[in-house]
């Protein structure tokens, strides 16, 4: 598996699908990360990389229904894939193994 | 209940619909007003329209503009382009009549709009063929007239030897006398008069004509030697060499030819057959070598200066504006402001106003731009209009190409293809029309333009304005047409209600707007050089010949005027300073009664003979005329001049003139002897005892000219052998000074009269096009009782009615335009509301002729035949 596939703000939005999974379309994510980040999250940039992670297959997307306040416009739903969970597993697994080399000394030093 | 639900900001969304692709929009857009909804909740209105543009902004990116490629297949370009190009022509040759009109209205347009832009560009190409003409100015002063600033190009040469000396910025100077006067040249029995002048030594390294032989830098440097065009060359010595052989100058001197100089072109300037050294004039003229150690006040010189390179005249200028300011006691040298005119201003900017170039030509080159563009707009909305009216006929070919799969862009391109076919054929036509036309234009503007067809601008040029035509002219009828929509066609409901044919109205209302407004502007123009013509000149021209002087006729001047009388050929014979149609010396009075301090005037000055007033026919006002030759201590004025020194009773004051006392011994009637278009300038009359410059006479009515033509010359030839005998007539001079105006009168009466006929060509194909679309109404009418009156009247009156405001916008245009025009004139003809009325009528008789043809045609055809087939 190519890892330089998954840009960092990627691997973010790709996280929030599978924690926002059934209800993921980039309106509630941009929000959600701006709530978890606090800095401003604009849905173009969201948008762009789910257009992105769905070109490399880690995202499936199914128009879903129209509500008012989108003047009836329907929205994008987004689900992950196989193949996205498991580029998430592996990216989760490669950050446990390297946390868990940290001297706990160490990280105490930063609190 | 809900708030009201407040939307986003509009701009914005308009903006992210115009760059998004449309396949995005609908989800983009959503997630975007469900965010605002939002942010409106929880920041307020004012935060979450601020954010919303940062939002769609952030949607600026490549993956959201690229559109997704089109779901049709891309048929080879080509085999549409042959296919449109096959319909376009079989559409031109099915339709012989419409596809005439348009090609003939398209080819005069675009023939009229290239004859204007070649004579503009020849007008603008004058003296830049000059090498660094940048850099080549013409010295002149700005006068300060009682307040009034006043330019003259007259110098003195104690300012040449000023700018030569004290300005290090200046390259060269050349003074001169007047390029462009008559000088006698001779070679053996070969003699000629040709214009020509007398020019400082650096002139042709400054203005770097052509050599054919002879050095730029030498050949001007002897008092006695002369430089000739080549085809002067040619006439005075025909196939010899002419380079080291002599030229007798004015019968005074020989001058060794040391310069053969290429013929000047049209667009120069300057022209000029010879040139002698200044030094050659001063050499032999006394008054001359004087002006050369006089003061800044002896303006009778031109100066010509060359800058260094890199200089600009911003840099000169307040070095040259005071120089002549040290001359504290000269009156004229502390008025004058020296300036500069650059060469390329010469030819179109040579009127000054309050110091400044204010216009000259230039002017009338703005006119015809403006006149070439109209005409081609008229051209190019008779094809709007045709194609538009007949659009109905091609809705059926609209809505099975689209039917079929054709998309809307296709469709603009074939009707695109179309218009540019159709102007390409007008244009062939017209490139042909001015070809055959250029000769006749050349003799109409005195020019010498030519299509260069060997220079890649013109063609680019061309190019450019072909693309231009074809837009302007198919654009309209290619996104009309191309609207169509098929389900309708194809069902045959289309209908082309009121709202459709009111833009055509506007463009046929807009044609003749402009056509109309053209033909009253040259109405107007050539009712203003009648105006002028007929008015009274306070002489009389016809009849009255002048003939220059030199020195073997004035050493026979008596005993050819005894002749001349004695045998019945002239009537009166005289001499003057100036000719009869021109003052050539300008003078300061320097006191009379009742002169304010510091009080100027020009006064055109001219020294005259005896029996003059009764040559050229002034007559006298009050007092009495010059009782002798030697009568120099009197002074005769015009009335203008009396009233502008503000003397009321002039017989018997004195008045001081170049330091002499003159008693005031006479006033002449005014006469017109400058423009025909301006009050009467002052002037005063003196009886000197020096050589004059022009033999006035008049010949008698007793002979045809012809026949005194011929005894003249022979009279001429015995007195005068070393020059030939030429003459002027002063009714022909005369008649010259209104060249302008009736060369702009005629070029806009053609052009005029070809808007008319172009706009015409366009209203006959509407008629044309409405009698087929109402045959049916008109057989059903017949039927009913109408008379073919009742059906003419019909077919017209809405075409009348068109015109009819066309020509109200017309007149209110043309008025504000013209009477603008004719306020540089001080003599003036008054628009008269029936040059308005007889234009009027005259457009709406050409309208209703068109028109009635088609009309009239309706209306006699039998409405068996009209309602029979269906």
């Amino acid at each position: 598996m190519r890892r330089s596939d998954l840009g960092e703000f990627e691997e973010v939005v790709l996280l929030a699908v599978a924690v926002l999974t059934p209800k993921a379309y980039s309106v509630m994510i941009a929000e959600e990360l701006e709530r978890e980040t606090g800095q401003t999250v604009s849905t173009g940039a969201v948008h762009a990389a789910l257009q992105r992670l769905e070109q490399k297959g880690y995202l499936s997307s199914v128009l879903g229904e129209a509500t008012a306040e989108r003047g009836g416009r329907r929205k994008r739903i987004f689900t992950i894939t196989a193949l996205g969970g498991r580029v998430l597993s592996e990216v989760q697994a490669v950050r446990t193994r390297l946390w868990d080399r940290i001297i706990p000394n160490v990280r105490l030093e930063w609190s | 209940m809900l708030p009201k639900r407040r939307t986003a900001p509009r701009l914005a969304d308009r903006l992210l619909n115009w760059f998004c692709a449309p396949h995005l929009r609908e989800e983009v857009l959503g997630d975007l007003h469900e965010r605002y909804a939002l942010r409106v909740e929880r920041l307020g209105e004012r935060k979450a329209r601020q954010k919303y543009w940062r939002e769609v902004l952030a949607y600026v990116r490549p993956r959201f503009i690229k559109r997704q490629p089109s779901t049709y297949s891309y048929p080879t370009n080509t085999d549409m382009l042959r296919n449109y190009l096959k319909i376009a022509w079989r559409n031109l040759v099915s339709q012989k009549g419409y596809s005439f009109i348009n090609i003939t209205g398209l080819a005069v347009g675009m023939a009229v709009a290239m004859l204007i832009g070649l004579w503009i560009y020849h007008e603008y190409s004058y003296d830049k063929f000059l090498p660094n003409y940048q850099q080549l100015y013409q010295v002149k002063r700005n006068y300060n007239s009682n307040g009034d600033t006043l330019t003259f190009s007259s110098t003195s040469l104690k300012l040449a030897d000023a700018l030569r000396n004290e300005i290090p910025e200046i390259d060269y100077v050349a003074e001169s006398d007047y390029i462009g006067s008559s000088h006698g040249l001779k070679v053996g029995d070969k003699k000629f008069y040709v214009n020509g002048g007398q020019i400082g030594r650096d002139f042709l390294k400054m203005f770097q004509y052509p050599l054919l032989q002879g050095e730029a830098s030498m050949a001007l440097n002897d008092p006695y030697s002369i430089v000739l065009t080549e085809s002067t060359a040619k006439a005075l010595f025909g196939n010899e060499v002419p380079m080291g052989k002599v030229v007798r100058f004015d019968n005074q001197n020989d001058l060794k030819v040391t310069g053969i100089l290429k013929d000047l072109p049209k667009n120069s300037s300057f022209q000029f057959e010879f040139l002698v050294p200044f030094s050659y004039f001063e050499a032999t003229a006394s008054n001359v070598r004087m002006a050369r150690s006089g003061s800044f006040g002896d303006n009778s010189f031109q100066i010509f200066v060359k800058l260094k390179p890199g200089v600009t005249y911003a840099q000169v200028a307040p070095k040259i504006a005071l120089i002549e300011h040290t001359e504290t006691n000269n009156v004229n040298a502390m008025n004058s402001v020296v300036i500069l005119q650059p060469l390329q201003n010469w030819h179109l900017y040579s009127t000054y106003q309050n110091g400044k170039e204010a216009g000259g030509f230039i002017d009338y080159v703005r006119m015809f731009t403006i006149i070439g563009i109209l005409v081609v707009l008229i051209a190019c909305i008779n094809f709007i209009n045709l194609t538009t009216a007949r659009s109905t006929k091609r809705a059926k070919e609209v809505g099975i190409r689209k039917a079929v799969g054709s998309q809307r862009q296709q469709l603009v391109g074939q009707f695109l293809t179309e218009s540019f076919l159709l102007t390409f054929v007008a244009f062939l036509f017209s490139l042909l029309v001015v070809q055959l036309s250029l000769p006749a234009f050349n003799a109409l503007i005195n020019g010498e333009v030519s299509i260069p067809y060997a220079r890649g601008e013109f063609w680019l040029a061309l190019l450019s304005c072909l693309l231009i035509t074809a837009l302007l002219a198919g654009s309209v009828p290619a996104f009309y047409l191309s609207s169509f929509q098929p389900v309708k066609v194809l069902k045959g409901i289309m209908q082309v209600g009121k709202a459709a044919s009111w833009p055509r109205k506007a463009l046929v209302v807009t044609q003749f707007s402009c056509s109309i407004a053209l033909i009253l502007s040259a109405v107007v123009v050539f009712q203003q050089i009648r105006y002028a013509k007929n008015r009274p000149t306070g002489y009389d021209v016809n009849r009255l010949m002048m003939t220059n002087m030199n020195s073997e006729l004035g050493a026979n001047f008596t005993i050819l005027k005894d002749e001349l009388l004695r045998n019945g050929i002239a009537e009166s014979v005289s001499q003057s300073s100036s000719p009869a149609t021109d003052i050539w010396w300008h003078s300061d009075v320097e006191k009379w009664p009742g002169k304010n301090a510091g009080e100027t005037i020009e006064m055109g000055t001219i020294v005259i003979a005896k029996d003059y007033f009764k040559t050229v026919g002034m007559t006298l006002a009050q007092g009495r005329v010059f009782t002798s030759e030697n009568d120099t201590t009197s002074v005769i004025f015009n009335e203008a001049a009396m009233k502008r020194m503000r003397l009321a009773h002039p017989i018997g004051q004195l008045i001081e003139w170049q330091g002499k006392q003159l008693r005031i011994v006479g006033v002449m009637k005014d006469a017109l002897v400058q423009s025909p278009f301006t009050r009467a300038d002052p002037g005063m009359f003196l009886c000197r005892p020096v050589s004059l410059n022009v033999l006035l006479y008049r010949i008698s009515p007793r002979l045809s000219t012809q026949e005194a033509l011929t005894q003249m010359t022979a009279l001429f030839n015995k007195y005068n052998p070393s020059y030939p005998y030429s003459y002027q007539f002063a009714d022909v001079t005369y008649a010259a000074k209104f060249n302008l105006e009736t060369l702009v009168g005629k070029l806009a009466g053609i052009f005029a009269c070809l808007a008319i006929f172009i706009s015409c060509l366009g209203l006959f194909g509407l008629a044309s096009f409405m009698a087929e679309r109402r045959t049916k109404e008109i057989g059903v009418r017949k039927v009913l009782g109408a008379s073919v009156l009742n059906v003419w009247g019909l077919l017209s009156k809405e075409f009348v009615y068109l015109v009819g405001i066309a020509f109200i916008i017309a007149s209110t245009l043309a008025y504000y335009l013209l009477s603008n025009w004719l306020q540089r004139y001080e003599y003036r003809t008054e628009m008269s509301w029936w040059i308005f009325a007889l234009t009027g009528l005259g457009s709406l008789t050409v309208t209703l002729l068109t028109v009635s043809y088609q009309s009239i045609k309706a209306a006699l055809l039998n409405p068996v035949k009209s309602l029979k087939s269906e």
